[in-house]
């Protein structure tokens, strides 16, 4: 009796053993290298390149920069091959960057049957199985258009920036007989870092799909036929490891399992601009004096009443208050729901000893006399304080056309050497005389055609600052 | 007439104890006067009318006011501001709701002032201006704005306006593990003049959400009890004064502060706080203290009784709501040798959630805003609006208590019946006071009989002096007057006054004369209620728990667990009054460890009794009154089975019982007042399966 007890929680031991092993070799992501090589035939439609640039205002407009690292379809009448991995999986996590044109098509397809579709969805407030990040329809004989699964939001960003996609699928399995047993599920699926699905079985191909049929693995087909998509970074894992379960930390957290039933308390505007003052997380920073301004268009920003910056922006849903607004709200922070963009907490206008002084990390309290915000009939913010002696007004509205937000700063009492800084990032890229595309195209800023922005490094990367000397409005806008 | 009579003519004597059970606590007594008395209900005079609110708004009221064109205002804790119209429901119309202004950080205070709206919120006072006229704001102007650590406890409240016209605002401290200011000015009281300059006015406080004017124009805030807070009180706050959380002193340095003391002055001693204050000049010992449990646990807004209310014969009086009771105190102040002193009454039980704001409507009624979340109620509704209105009828009441140089004067409502007045059976006078320590809350200590040695009832029958033995400068001094009726034989509908006795007026002492005089029977009698407990020192613990708790609480492994326990659970309290773990299921005769680790910031214990009985002993606890906090709110009752004591916000205990042997749902439940109805669970005895 008693050693084979012995025996038994020893085999149970190497058991153990073995599957920590096992998910731990198959828990690194291995990436694919962007090369003919990796591909069962690559079509001429597809171009190994350094990057890709698209025109946000142009169709289909998609342009190869030469190198290697990127993979851009351009396809044409005659050419529009799908990219086909010579690699066959079962169980996936795949993580990629895509860069679509404007109101392209592509799709990635799990097992070449299974379809997270690829689209220009920017600025879409009504989604379907046909928008970036849905689980795209299926098509039989018997029956047309049915099943796929819309996105659970709109998290898409403009033609021309790099989007990240994350998705966790787990494919069909099989008894012995070779019948069926489970149907193939998208666990999860990331979009700009945003659950976009969750849990959605797929009983069959996608329609377009390599196969009619099921199996235990398939490769990994990119859509080429369909529209211009460049690609960069594919990686795979077998194995992921599973979400951590609750601890004790964050106790008193909404979600936490000390919560029996918490009914999340979310905020997001369909008619018009919503305003909400909670704190808000800055990287590990808390921000204590700042409004959230949601817009039915899902263009959504953050402003720092005391240093006077536009700090994030997103798009999607607006934000979740059970932080703050479920018992006490011990942590009174909101929640941007969306695909966060973070700027900089910094001041916008500051007086620097000339034009080659470092940008001030912050005004401190008692420096910044902040004087609150107006709204205008379509409830755009104008806010207003007086820093350095200058009265700054600012305004950020998001732009009619849903591109963005533009922000206008307006000062009066101009003091000598005051500047007002635009942005900031790791990475400033000209496009054009008004366009800039930041943090290797994750989004733009266009300028007005009248200012003259200096472009500068700093200690973080390069930044873009307007002397206001000549006394004008600054106006830019932030699009993505 | 509605009231409710009893005769025990027409009622059985089992029939009327049973009534008695059922009807408030307050005349729990009337029982032993016997033959005729008549009970009175809240209800039958001030009547309380729900306010209906759409069911997609959360008005969890922060704040109230009137706006010229009759609307009532709201700030919620949402950030919210709704404007009602014809919240009195004239005309048999409902009232209509219009969101006038949002994006405010928990807006815990509105106001009208020369007219202009003001909202205080966590970061700042905000003007708000509708600028196009439709109806909605469209210009948040910063009038005035302060630091913030980031910490959720940092709530702020106000503005009232004082006589010379300044925004008068005050700031919470900050919570973790006690009271903090991790910020400027929290735990302060300031003041913004009409050019936007602020002044610090006075500091020392904890939580401060209520606060208001008498008809003097003194500021009065109400406070919570908690840490250096042994109950809740209202204090006059003058100009330089130090409240009594050493917290906020942090900031005494910084230019324009009018207050002189430093943390380092304030002593950690268990006296009362009185007499420390008699050493720590600018240390202000409450105007009148409400006793724990009994006249609240969370006291909110202040409404002084102006022309604008109509709410019985009370002008001149203040109201104070309370959160955690869900109901209202009256209180008459006077002022005595240079300070303000005076009693506390109950005046209205039962509103629908936790009471922070109250306001006198247009037609004179009080409107009163509430919101339990994150600390419950005993209303038991999370947010409400209710009003409170006054029939006309007059209530037979204590209408005030003041003090005399050597007793009290009670002013009636009505005229007393002079017999069971002139009897000193009809009264019971204790003193008690608590400590003033950094620890949170305190026991009652100190308690003390006052024998009554003469009363005179005045010649219309509206005032009887009571002369008595023992007053002590300094205490609470509780009166019971529970079986003084009125001449057409009412009982009174609050028998019950707190008057918090800061100085003995000088004056003319009654002569004590054969017609008033108390005779040495009665006197005996008098005395025979309670004895005199030792002063200068905490009551005994050891003495106040009754002797058959031996066994009820145990705190080290009894030696004969020699192989330990056969469970161990930690239970934790949660959000909303709960307790992490619901549900124990253990063996018959399990031995239990059990820890109870109180992360909250509040007190808590943990009660387990027999089958049925957590309601039962949760009531129990309440009626425990003044001996609650040294008993550990823990019942002297058979259904009482095991027990922790009354943990410290952040302290952990842990017990150790054997599990009973009968199988059964056993609950338990938390007994600090107004817990027991949500903050309970079952330890399930599970006989072993074959």
């Amino acid at each position: 009796m008693r050693s084979s007890r012995f025996a038994y929680l020893f085999m149970l031991f190497i058991v153990l053993q073995s599957s920590v092993l096992f998910a731990q070799s198959d828990s690194n992501f291995v990436s694919i290298a962007l090369k003919p090589e990796s591909f069962r035939k690559m079509g001429r439609n597809w171009t190994v390149a350094s990057n890709a640039m698209a025109d946000f205002t142009k169709e289909h407009d998609l342009k190869a920069v030469k190198g290697e690292g990127v993979l851009v379809n351009i396809p044409t009448a005659s050419n529009g091959e799908h990219l086909v991995t010579t690699q066959e999986f079962g169980d996936l996590e795949l993580e990629v960057d895509v860069m679509m044109a404007k109101n392209s098509n592509s799709g990635i397809y799990l097992q070449g049957r299974y379809e997270i579709q690829l689209f220009d969805s920017w600025k879409k407030t009504a989604l379907n199985f046909s928008d970036m990040g849905a689980i795209y329809s299926r098509w039989t004989d018997a029956r047309q258009n049915f099943e796929g699964t819309a996105p659970i939001m709109n998290v898409a960003k403009a033609p021309g920036i790099w989007q990240h996609l994350d998705i966790k699928f787990r494919a069909p399995r099989f008894n012995e007989k070779g019948e069926k047993i489970s149907n193939a599920r998208f666990e999860e699926v990331y979009l700009n870092g945003i659950l976009v699905q969750q849990g959605a079985s797929v009983t069959g191909p996608t329609r377009a799909s390599m196969f009619e049929d099921e199996k235990a693995l398939g490769p990994i087909m990119i859509q080429g036929d369909h529209g211009p998509v460049a690609i960069r970074n594919l990686k795979v894992r077998k194995a992921w490891r599973a979400r951590p379960p609750a601890t004790d930390e964050g106790y008193w957290q909404p979600g936490s399992a000390y919560w029996d039933a918490v009914n999340p308390v979310i905020v997001d505007p369909t008619s018009r601009p919503a305003f909400i003052k909670t704190f808000l997380m800055y990287g590990d920073r808390k921000l204590t004096h700042v409004l959230s301004v949601g817009h039915p268009s899902q263009v959504h920003f953050s402003y720092d009443l005391k240093q006077g910056a536009l700090f994030q922006v997103w798009r999607g849903q607006f934000m979740d208050l059970s932080m703050a607004w479920i018992d006490r709200g011990e942590t009174q922070l909101g929640r941007p729901m969306g695909s966060v963009i973070v700027l900089s907490d910094a001041p916008a206008v500051a007086r620097l000893d000339n034009e080659s002084s470092a940008w001030p990390d912050s005004v401190s309290f008692d420096d910044m006399d902040n004087k609150g915000y107006t709204l205008d009939q379509a409830r755009t913010p104008t806010f207003t304080y007086i820093t350095n002696g200058m009265n700054v007004s600012d305004r950020i509205h998001a732009l009619a056309s849903a591109d963005g937000l533009e922000r206008t700063i307006t000062c009066t009492n101009v003091v000598s050497n005051a500047y007002c800084r635009l942005i900031t990032g790791k990475t400033i890229e000209k496009v054009s005389e008004t366009l800039y595309a930041m943090n290797d195209r994750s989004y733009f800023i266009q300028v007005d055609s009248k200012l003259k922005p200096i472009l500068r490094n700093n200690a973080s990367g390069q930044e873009l600052i307007v002397n206001l000397n000549g006394g004008q409005s600054v106006t830019y806008s932030i699009i993505w | 007439m509605n009231q409710f009579s009893v005769r025990t003519s027409i009622i059985k004597p089992a029939k009327l104890a049973l009534f008695l059970t059922l009807l408030s606590g307050s005349i729990a007594h009337a029982q032993k006067v016997g033959d005729s008395a008549k009970l009175q209900k809240e209800e039958d005079f001030f009547p309380i009318k729900t306010i209906p609110i759409p069911e997609d708004v959360k008005l969890e009221v922060g704040g109230m006011t009137l706006l010229p064109d009759d609307a009532l205002a709201v700030s919620t804790r949402r950030g919210e501001v709704w404007k009602i119209s014809n919240p009195y429901m004239k005309n048999g119309l409902a009232p209509r709701y219009k969101l006038f202004a949002e994006g405010l950080h928990e807006a815990l205070g509105l106001n009208f002032v020369n007219g202009e709206l003001y909202a205080t919120h966590r970061s700042e006072i905000t003007r708000l201006r509708d600028l196009d006229g439709d109806g909605e704001a469209d210009e948040y102007k910063t009038v005035y704005s302060w630091p913030l650590s980031g910490n959720y406890h940092e709530y702020a409240y106000g503005p009232i306006v004082d006589k010379e016209g300044n925004l008068v605002v005050t700031l919470n401290l900050a919570w973790r593990n006690m009271g903090e200011s991790l910020s400027r000015w929290h735990g302060w009281m300031l003041k913004i003049d009409p050019s936007g300059k602020m002044k610090p006015f006075a500091a020392g406080f904890r939580s401060p959400a209520g606060f208001g004017t008498n008809s003097e124009g003194d500021i009065f805030y109400a406070e919570n009890q908690g840490d250096w807070v042994g109950s809740g009180g209202i204090t006059h706050v003058t100009e330089g004064s130090f409240m009594g959380n050493p917290a906020s002193l942090v900031w005494a340095d910084l230019p324009g502060s009018p207050v002189k003391l430093r943390p380092s002055d304030i002593p950690n001693t268990n006296e009362p706080k009185f007499e420390v204050a008699k050493r720590v000049p600018g240390l202000k010992a409450p105007a009148v203290w409400f006793p724990h449990s009994i006249l609240g646990v969370s006291t909110s807004g202040i409404l002084n009784y102006s022309a604008n209310g109509k709410m019985g014969p009370f002008q001149g009086q203040l109201f104070v709501g309370d959160q955690g009771q869900s109901k209202i105190m009256r209180v008459n102040l006077e002022k005595i040798k240079g300070e303000y002193q005076g009693a506390v009454f109950l005046f209205r039980e039962g509103f629908s959630s936790g009471i922070l704001r109250m306001i006198w409507g247009s037609d004179s009624s009080m409107l009163v805003g509430m919101t339990a979340r994150g600390w419950g109620s005993t209303g038991g509704q999370d947010h409400g609006l209710q009003q409170l209105e006054w029939k006309g009828k007059m209530p037979f009441e204590i209408k005030t208590m003041k003090a005399m140089p050597d007793g009290f004067e009670l002013e009636f409502t009505r005229p007393v019946d002079r017999k069971s007045a002139r009897d000193a059976a009809s009264y019971k006078l204790t003193s008690f006071i608590y400590q003033y320590h950094r620890d949170y809350g305190s026991p009652v200590i100190n308690q003390g009989s006052c024998p009554i040695k003469a009363i005179e009832v005045s010649a219309d029958g509206m005032k009887v002096r009571l002369v008595a033995d023992s007053l002590k400068e300094g205490y609470i001094h509780e009166l019971k007057a529970e079986a003084v009726r009125s001449a057409d034989n009412f009982l009174l509908l609050h028998n019950t006054g707190y008057y918090t006795l800061n100085h003995l007026p000088d004056g003319q002492r009654l002569a004590i004369t054969s017609a008033n005089k108390v005779m040495p029977a009665m006197d005996h009698h008098m005395m025979g209620m309670g004895a005199p407990v030792a002063s200068g020192k905490p009551a005994d613990k050891a003495a106040a728990k009754p002797k058959s708790a031996a066994g009820k609480h145990i705190t080290r492994q009894p030696a004969s667990w020699t192989k330990g326990a056969d469970n161990a659970f930690t239970i934790t309290p949660i959000p909303n009054l709960k307790y992490s773990v619901a549900l124990l299921t253990v063996k018959p005769g399990a031995k239990i460890k059990l820890t109870f680790n109180n992360i909250d910031d509040m007190l808590h214990n943990i009660v387990f009794t027999v089958p049925g009985a957590a309601d039962q002993v949760g009531e129990l606890a309440l009626k425990l009154g003044l001996n609650g906090e040294v008993m550990s709110y823990v019942p002297n009752s058979s259904s009482v089975l095991y027990h922790s004591k009354l943990l410290q916000p952040k302290e952990s205990e842990t017990i150790y019982f054997t599990a009973p042997e009968k199988p059964g749902d056993y609950p338990y439940v938390c007994t600090y007042p107004g817990h027991y109805l949500s903050m309970k669970g079952i330890l399930r005895v599970v006989a072993a399966t074959k």
